[in-house]
């Protein structure tokens, strides 16, 4: 049985609620569990179950549009597209992983978090995200 | 006068022409109370007495012990409901038996917001977590469509057919009885006085049409994964149904209502007893399936039912914030984008006070009620 595609929104969280939705629905999308084509629930839908405003729910998809993942159109909703990888990386784009990486770990470790269960968790995370680009015909 | 002996003071009642309206009194209270006794186990595991509450609360000696005192309440004014009707009726003031009924339903309120009370100080912080299905809510297919129209061509083929038999409708005939048969109300054959009941046919059924299309476009899905989830998708889809078939009983009752005219024997009161129990057993079906379900499909098989919010120490609830619930009845939450939300008093959904589209649909309530009023005044001056 194929797995229902979930989003998460923490609402202690500092983000921003559209940023957390946008965030989850990217990492669906990037993991391939979001196929171009499929269709997204409607924006008054999905704020719905999530309780927020439907403004929250547009602007998340609106940023994916933004990013090549969605297509929206009025009155057909929001659909996945086919998005080819981009021909260069921005150079900004990898700075700014390195930073809020170096950040996330620090403050993990700051939390009293185990460095062999940080080391663990960034090895399944790397065999991971070897098997979208995989999936992305790399 | 009524014999002293109790089983031939029921025979005695039986064989009155007022009996059945002393059963039309009964039998709903005897509803109320089945169903009142039941509530605590009907809601979700999380909700007790409208406040959200870990799960494992309901095992306490605590929550226990609300539950008898609640239900002890719901017998004690059951039982007074039922003595109040019989005095009634023996004493020859059938009106008075309304105090019975109606004290039922405040007696059965008050002892709910009591138990809440009650429960208040235990109540949970729900989770800081929401979750939502990534796919589109299936739109119910043609087959829904179709038990939708159903109402509607019953109201529009009876109305076809009253226009073609008009002229066999009487000038003038009877439309209400009093407790002894005796005939005290009359309509006319004009459109108000023959379609007026099918008009308000069509603005139930309309309005029970808006209710259930809600039912599947407008609520929230609690759970978005697991058991749970399916089981709340089948509560929706139960209680689509139970509106649908309240909608053909409805409509099969206001098109009724015009062919009273055209019996052989116009003045004589109809025999309502088969109507009575035919509409408490149906009505007790409908109760039966909800129980079965309980709120949010709280009481359906629950394998595998854990959400994948693994935060067993906070509970989801409904996802509507206990403050905004008032008296445990009415949410009023203009934050919410939620139109219709779960009963936390009863099953299935209610309206979010706080959306000025609830309002609209209250005012189509309103209109619904004043509209028979209005149809009687023009039918009068009509006469």
């Amino acid at each position: 049985m194929k797995k229902t595609p979930i989003v998460r929104l923490d609402t202690s969280s500092q983000a921003p609620a559209y940023e957390q939705i946008a965030a989850e629905i990217r990492a669906l999308l990037v993991a391939g569990e979001l196929l171009p084509g499929a269709p997204l629930p409607t924006v008054r839908q999905l704020a719905l179950d999530l309780n927020v405003h439907h403004n929250t729910v547009a602007q998340a998809y609106r940023i994916l549009a933004g990013e090549g993942w969605l297509d929206l159109r009025r009155g057909r909703g929001a659909r996945v597209v086919s998005r080819s990888k981009p021909a260069r990386a921005n150079p900004r784009a990898g700075r700014t992983f390195r930073s809020q990486l170096k950040r996330l770990l620090a403050k993990a470790v700051a939390e009293g978090v185990a460095p062999k269960l940080i080391a663990r968790q960034l090895t399944l995370h790397a065999q991971y995200v070897r098997t979208w680009g995989l999936r992305k015909g790399d | 006068m009524f014999p002293h002996n109790p089983a031939a003071l029921v025979a005695a009642i039986a064989a009155k022409p007022f009996a059945p309206v002393l059963m039309a009194m009964l039998l709903p209270i005897a509803l109320v109370a089945i169903l009142f006794h039941l509530l605590p186990n009907l809601t979700r595991r999380d909700i007790f007495f409208a406040v959200t509450v870990v799960p494992a609360f309901r095992q306490s000696a605590e929550a226990r012990d609300i539950v008898r005192g609640f239900r002890a309440a719901v017998w004690i004014q059951s039982v007074v409901a039922v003595a109040v009707v019989f005095a009634a009726f023996i004493l020859g003031r059938p009106l008075l038996a309304l105090i019975g009924v109606f004290g039922q339903e405040a007696g059965v309120i008050f002892a709910f917001l009591r138990a809440r009370k009650r429960t208040m100080p235990h109540a949970a912080s729900p989770s800081v977590h929401r979750e939502a299905a990534l796919v589109p809510r299936p739109a119910g297919g043609i087959g829904f469509a179709l038990l939708q129209i159903g109402p509607f061509a019953i109201l529009a083929a009876s109305a076809i057919y009253i226009r073609l038999i008009w002229y066999r409708i009487p000038a003038r005939f009877p439309i209400h009885w009093d407790l002894y048969g005796n005939p005290n109300g009359w309509s006319t054959r004009s459109f108000m006085g023959i379609y007026g009941f099918w008009l308000i046919g069509v603005g139930i059924c309309a309005f029970m049409e808006i209710f259930a299309y809600g039912i599947l476009h407008w609520t929230r899905q609690i759970r978005a994964t697991g058991a749970d989830a399916q089981n709340e998708a089948h509560f929706r889809r139960v209680q689509f149904g139970v509106l649908i078939a309240l909608e053909y009983f409805f409509a099969l009752v206001f098109n009724g209502i015009p062919f009273t005219a055209l019996s052989p024997h116009p003045n004589q009161a109809p025999n309502v007893v088969p109507f009575l129990l035919g509409t408490f057993a149906f009505i007790g079906v409908l109760v039966a399936i909800l129980v079965h379900t309980g709120q949010g499909g709280a009481n359906l098989s629950r394998a595998g039912s854990e959400s994948d919010i693994a935060e067993a120490a906070r509970p989801v609830g409904d996802r509507t914030p206990d403050q905004c619930w008032r008296a445990g009845m009415f949410y009023v939450n203009p934050q919410d984008p939620a139109i219709l939300v779960e009963k936390r008093f009863g099953i299935g959904y209610t309206l979010n006070f706080g959306r000025p589209a609830a309002w609209l649909l209250i005012a189509f309530i309103i209109a619904l009620s004043v509209v028979p009023i209005v149809l009687a005044v023009l039918t009068a001056h009509g006469r």
